[in-house]
């Protein structure tokens, strides 16, 4: 279990993530919604102790990986979990890979990191290639050998799912990771990662400013706003009975007319 | 490959241009080289004489290439001012190849200074996260870049040749008699020039991978689980370093020029005293040369630097 307890994230005395508590299993899916800037990414940053060196993390707040506490471990305890138990993938597939190395070579890296026994460079570029064949990337052995830029965007954020997975973490974080894509990709993108996940056990934490995709995806949906969790609960009743009036406002941007008419008549209701 | 064929084409239609243009100036440039030879006290005959020697009274596109295909073979033409003997005048390719093989082991070692010097500070003062040793590099850095290179130069010769007595300051070799010890004198004129290039490097290259360690791909790499020290070498020093090679190239090609006031500061024969004295007795046939050099050795420089980018950037593309 990947417990978030009560965490709080300031700039200064800018409260950017305040008192934020929640659960993540191994094998379900965890979708965080909320408008831009509510403090999703923090969210994500704070769990893989990337956040940026001037945030400071309030007393009182705890992030725990099956029991074990986070904050406050050594730089060099975090680097060993970070992409070994728990990965993540961002939003910017154009930028997020480095430009200046192949593919390949930056898929094993991720490998080499984890002191994983290396018998030969031929088992590394095995392993590579399965994580990219897994990940549905086209003609795997001719990217292996390409740079970045050379791929389409839906193809890097594929080669940041296969980079991320390639150690089979316990869980992947993916902050908005198909918000850059156009909606074909989305579909494919989203599919992916739900296999991976069934394929591995893995417990994936989804973040998006866009509750559908989480329809028929997310076991468990927190709605986020102003750094705050304003309310948590399975899919439907998220979709079906919101209590908060920003999640309804969330659902109501949906352009889906079904939807808003759902979301008026369980408004009227109450 | 094309891509290196394409430069390569601009490399020589630019040297073209380039000689075009350095002959055209010398044409347009008051001053009749035939009297500045012979004085004006010289017979008509003896005018008419050199002035068909000199090609003179052919057509200018004639003139243009029957120069060119001088310049090809190595005839630069003589100079107005040196004598070679009592009835000839020197040759400016012969005056020039002694000069010239001074101002390229100045720049040459001038320019591997800067390399070794600046990358590893330029590393170490990016990647550091203590204020006072960027506070430290910082002054070092504003006061090399400040401090006129004369007075560099005094200073090198003060402390590396009085205090430290590693060199005898005016202790000039030539090449020609002791090799290691014209290299081992090169050595301080040669620290007067980059020092304050180095500086600037360092710093220009500190900026540079500040900027890139705020990139995402840096963020990814965290993510992955790599290390500071793995991040800085292996990912942000390939990306942090393609805008410092432009401006590594840029500060060859400017000590390629020569550095006139440290050759004479550490009185060496090179090209930059060369120039200065003769454009001050307008001595043209040299002062052309000398313009064909400095601006080749830009335009080549720049072609190296096109190069070595194909290398380091994958996404340069044709
Ligand atoms: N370096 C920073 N200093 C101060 N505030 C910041 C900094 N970085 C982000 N924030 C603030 O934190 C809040 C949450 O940001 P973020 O988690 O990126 O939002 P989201 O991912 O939900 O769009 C935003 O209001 C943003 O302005
Ligand atoms: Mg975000």
């Amino acid at each position: 279990m990947l417990e978030i307890d009560n965490l709080t994230v300031e700039f200064g005395t800018k409260k950017v993530l305040d008192g934020v508590s929640l659960t993540a299993e191994k094998g379900k899916v965890l979708g965080i919604v909320g408008e831009s800037g509510s403090g999703k990414t923090m969210t994500a940053l704070a769990v893989m102790g990337l956040l940026s060196p001037d945030a400071r993390v309030a007393e009182g707040s705890s992030i725990q990986l099956d029991g074990k506490e986070l904050i406050g471990l050594p730089e060099k305890k975090l680097a060993a979990i970070r992409g070994n138990d728990i990965a993540m993938i961002f939003q910017e597939p154009m930028t997020s890979l480095n430009p200046t190395m192949r593919i390949g070579r930056q898929l094993e890296e991720a490998l080499r990191l984890h002191g994983q026994k290396i018998p030969s460079k031929s088992w590394l570029r095995e392993k590579v290639m399965e994580a990219l064949k897994e990940a549905c990337l086209p003609e795997p052995e001719k990217q292996y050998d390409r740079y970045p830029h050379e791929l389409s965007g839906g193809m890097r954020q594929r080669v940041m799912i296969a980079m991320g997975t390639i150690c089979r973490p316990d869980y992947l974080l993916c902050d908005e990771p198909t918000t850059a894509l156009d909606v074909t990709t989305e579909k494919g993108i989203l599919e992916l990662i739900n296999r991976i996940r069934t394929e591995h056990n893995m417990g994936i934490i989804f973040i998006t400013h866009d509750l559908k995709l989480l329809r028929g995806f997310a076991d468990k949906v927190a709605v986020m706003c102003k750094g705050k969790v304003v309310e948590q609960g399975s899919v439907e009743q998220i979709f079906n009975a919101p209590v908060e009036e920003y999640t309804r406002r969330l659902i109501a941007s949906i352009p889906d007319r079904q939807h808003r008419r759902n979301v008026k008549a369980a408004g009227a209701e109450k | 490959m094309k891509y290196i064929a394409k430069k390569l084409i601009t490399l020589i239609l630019t040297l073209f241009l380039i000689s075009v243009l350095v002959f055209l100036i010398f044409q347009v440039i008051p001053g009749d080289p035939v009297l500045s030879i012979l004085g004006t006290e010289a017979t008509e005959e003896k005018i008419e004489s050199l002035r068909e020697e000199l090609g003179l009274n052919a057509s200018l596109p004639e003139r243009y290439f029957d120069w060119l295909s001088g310049v090809m073979k190595g005839d630069l033409g003589r100079s107005y001012r040196y004598k070679e003997n009592l009835n000839e005048q020197m040759a400016v390719s012969r005056l020039v190849a002694g000069k010239l093989p001074v101002t390229l082991t100045l720049a040459g070692m001038s320019l591997l200074f800067i390399i070794v010097l600046s990358i590893p500070i330029g590393i170490l003062w990016g990647g550091t996260k203590h204020k006072w040793l960027d506070a430290l590099l910082n002054v070092l850095a504003q006061f090399s870049m400040s401090v006129p290179s004369f007075f560099l130069g005094i200073i090198v010769i003060y402390f590396f040749g009085l205090i430290m007595k590693w060199f005898t300051p005016g202790g000039y070799v030539s090449y020609k008699e002791d090799f290691s010890g014209y290299i081992q004198y090169m050595i301080f004129p040669a620290l007067t020039v980059a020092l304050p290039k180095v500086a600037m490097t360092a710093r220009f290259l500190r900026n540079s991978i500040i900027n890139q360690l705020n990139a995402d791909y840096v963020r990814t790499a965290y993510s992955k689980g790599a290390g500071r020290t793995r991040v800085l070498f292996l990912h942000v020093l390939k990306n942090a370093m393609i805008p410092v090679v432009t401006f590594i190239g840029v500060i060859a090609a400017e000590i390629a020029a020569g550095s006139i006031v440290v050759e004479q500061v550490f009185g060496l024969p090179g090209i930059g005293r060369l120039l200065v004295s003769s454009i001050s007795t307008r001595d043209y046939p040299v002062v052309q040369a000398l313009m064909l050099y400095i601006v080749s050795a830009v335009v080549i420089v720049y072609f190296l630097v096109d190069v070595l980018y194909r290398y380091i950037d994958p996404r340069v593309e044709e």
